[in-house]
């Protein structure tokens, strides 16, 4: 970045820095130290992103410029939190503060969890975490970055299908405290080759706090995982913003969802490199929100190698004055011949005052591919709610049937069928607190 | 029961029901005929209260109720119900979650005890066998896919189901063939009653021979231009709606 984006609240002093806190030395490897300094060099410079950079025209992280922060030490007990579902053999693990919080569940044969700092000497963790990336673009990942201090690494071993599926329950409380709290998951997840693993994400949390988590998500040759997020962070005052680096390999299948529900600000940037031949790559999602909300989905997938397919299909409800922001890029390299790409995003407005901004890119560098994208906007079917109402149905509900219905056919497409009809079954209750 | 006055209507800024009086009494059937273009759908909407069709002179009473305040729900749920010439299609909601939703929204509105998921599947088996419909399209997207046959029949099974004190059929008998013509004229005399009215809106005399009506009235230019017993069917089946060509002509 130019020193043109430098801004005021840049240099090592910014709020959000020094609001991670004293992050303890000792006894870390060296690459987390030269990634800490990269990192923190890195946004020193460029501070958060404004919409003057590209990617963030539409989405402003403006509140966030004049908040006091606390780290979240991951103290605060969340007792009033339940998994969302409950799905056969399901092991659910808790991360307070971007820590997972130990507990005594056995694990099946071939799958290892673990909190960050138990294993980030052993080179296969630094393999995939210490990359010297060029945080210039993504301040955010610099952010998470540079606060490095923990994370939740997940394995699988070769050939090990794991059929239980892990849900991760990232939990905030931060009622009564000025400052906003702070966490910064750092994620690591590699399903090595011919596994096969299912991760669900709950965000949630209650008060004043930002979540920047950090991704790194390895699929190697044959392997396959279910990845599924509910974002259902605090509405009112609560900021979330993902990033995740996705890789893929040979024969790959990577079946990715993101429900968003919550927080009142949000962003998802996932960067998917599709790396080998015949991946299949699903990157779909559902939005419903109202009041102020805003949701902002920025995916970035690159076709490597030939005959790969890649999906990204987004469905989402607005009403009141929120907004959504759908960015995609499919970035089709020479090589790719045979791709197949598919990126959509369908909204639907209920408030004149709701807005989206949709900006799908292609970019084809190979001749042979079939690529689509596309963005609709539109309001409720007035004979659809004609039909429903003249059948007795009052009009909240006949509402709340049609939405429900729109989002379904997006979650519809979840591959794991517990898991799919889990968020179905989540997505109406969401709607009758919203409707209550 | 169904009483409209002088009833003037627009819609999309054009009148087409241009002073029509009608009187259903309770216990008895009523057939509309009249040329295409006529006003018998706009008739229909306007009875069940569609955004858009706005009366602009007279009145439609239903049990002595002006029925110009009520939403459609509220018409639904007070005993009113539509069978519609072209049922809407709704992907992602299924007709049994669909019929269950509605049919509770109605009890509830009456005063009366929702059913529960047992006693709802039963009374669903019941009328879909007795309309033979095949259990399956009840679980897909209601009207998705489904022939216009099929259609109507879910038209007839919802109806069955709400058991309304007063229903419009909106040409349920297009698109079906006898046998299915049949059967769905026999789910409708299965709820004639003393204390139930039908207006039977058709284009057609062949469903009249199933449905008996009491009267029978011609609609052309947006007026009633013609009532009379069951044999004016019989006569508009002979001699077209010719004569009443003009009058719709002129009138649209
Ligand atoms: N939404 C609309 N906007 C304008 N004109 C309409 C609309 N709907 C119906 N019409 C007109 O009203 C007249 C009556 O239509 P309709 O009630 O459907 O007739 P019928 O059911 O008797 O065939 C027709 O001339 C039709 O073109
Ligand atoms: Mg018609």
């Amino acid at each position: 970045m130019t020193a043109a984006k430098k801004q005021k609240t840049g240099g090592t002093d910014h709020p959000l820095l020094r609001g991670c806190g004293h992050i303890e030395s000792g006894n870390t490897p060296d690459w987390v130290a030269a990634l800490r300094e990269t990192a923190t060099e890195s946004f020193a410079v460029t501070g958060l992103p404004t919409p003057a950079w590209e990617d963030w025209k539409y989405t402003a992280l403006r509140a966030l410029d004049n908040m006091d922060f606390a780290r979240d030490t991951g103290l605060s007990a969340v007792p009033y939190y339940h998994a969302p579902f409950a799905l056969p053999e399901m092991i659910s693990l808790r991360i307070l503060g971007g820590r997972l919080v130990k507990n005594a569940t056995e694990l099946p044969r071939g799958l290892e969890i673990h909190t960050l700092k138990d294993v980030w000497h052993e080179d296969w963790v630094a393999h995939y975490l210490a990359v010297p990336g060029n945080f210039a673009d993504t301040p955010l990942e610099a952010l998470n970055a540079a606060c490095l201090c923990d994370g939740i690494v997940i394995r699988v071993a070769a050939g090990t299908r794991i059929e239980a599926p892990v849900l991760l329950s990232f939990l905030h409380e931060n009622t009564d405290a000025e400052e906003t709290q702070l966490s910064m998951p750092r994620i690591l997840i590699a399903v090595e080759e011919g596994a096969a693993l299912t991760v669900i994400e709950h965000h949630t949390g209650r008060g004043k706090y930002f979540t920047n988590q950090a991704a790194t998500i390895t699929v190697h040759k044959g392997a396959k995982l279910g990845h599924y997020r509910w974002q259902d962070e605090d509405k009112q005052s609560g900021f979330h913003i993902t990033t995740t680096r996705l890789s893929c390999f040979d024969g790959a299948e990577y079946d990715g969802f993101t429900l968003t529900t919550g927080a009142k600000l949000s962003r998802h940037e996932i960067f998917a490199d599709l790396l080998g031949e015949e991946i299949r790559c699903i990157l779909n999602g559902a939005y419903r929100l109202g009041e102020r909300q805003h949701t902002d989905t920025t995916l970035k997938t690159g076709h490597f190698e030939p005959r790969s397919t890649s999906k990204q299909i987004y469905k989402g409800v607005l009403n009141d004055q929120a907004r959504a922001v759908f960015q995609g890029k499919i970035h089709v390299h020479r090589h790719a011949q045979g791709t197949d790409g598919h990126q959509l995003n369908h909204a639907l407005l209920l408030s004149g005052e709701a807005e989206i901004d949709a900006k799908p890119e292609l970019e084809i560098y190979a001749d042979d591919v079939k690529c689509a994208h596309g963005a609709t906007s539109g309001k409720l079917d007035d004979q659809a709610l004609f039909y429903l109402k003249s059948r007795g149905i009052p009009e909240n509900t006949a509402k709340d049937m049609l939405i429900e219905a729109f989002l379904g056919e997006a979650i519809e497409a979840i591959g794991h069928t517990a898991v799919r009809d889990a968020f179905l079954h989540l997505q109406n209750t969401a709607e009758q607190e919203a409707a209550a | 029961m169904l009483k409209i006055e002088n009833l003037h209507a627009t819609v999309g800024g054009k009148e087409v029901l241009k002073g029509l009086d009608l009187e259903v009494p309770a216990g008895e059937v009523h057939a509309m005929m009249g040329p295409n273009g006529s006003g018998k759908s706009t008739l229909s909407y306007v009875i069940a209260g569609r955004d858009g069709y706005e009366i602009t002179k007279g009145r439609i009473l239903f049990d002595g109720k002006d029925t110009a305040e009520m939403e459609p729900e509220e018409r639904a749920a007070a005993g009113l119900f539509l069978a519609f010439q072209y049922p809407v299609e709704i992907p992602g909601v299924t007709t049994t979650n669909f019929l269950k939703t509605a049919l509770n929204a109605v009890r509830k509105a009456r005063g009366e005890k929702e059913l529960d998921a047992v006693a709802f599947l039963k009374l669903q088996k019941e009328k879909t066998a007795a309309l033979g419909i095949d259990t399956l399209m009840l679980k897909r997207g209601l009207n998705v896919g489904f022939s216009g046959g099929e259609k109507k029949r879910n038209e007839v099974l919802q109806l069955t189901m709400l058991s309304p004190k007063f229903a419009v059929l909106d040409e349920t008998d297009s698109g079906l063939d006898i046998d299915a013509l049949k059967i769905v004229a026999e789910g409708v005399n299965s709820l004639r009653g003393a204390d139930r009215g039908f207006l039977v809106i058709t284009h057609y005399q062949r469903l009249l021979d199933y449905i008996k009506p009491d009267r029978v009235h011609v609609l052309a230019g947006g007026k009633i231009v013609k009532s009379g017993g069951p044999e004016l069917a019989l006569e508009l089946e002979k001699d077209g709606y010719g004569v009443f060509a003009e009058q719709n002509g002129k009138a649209a």
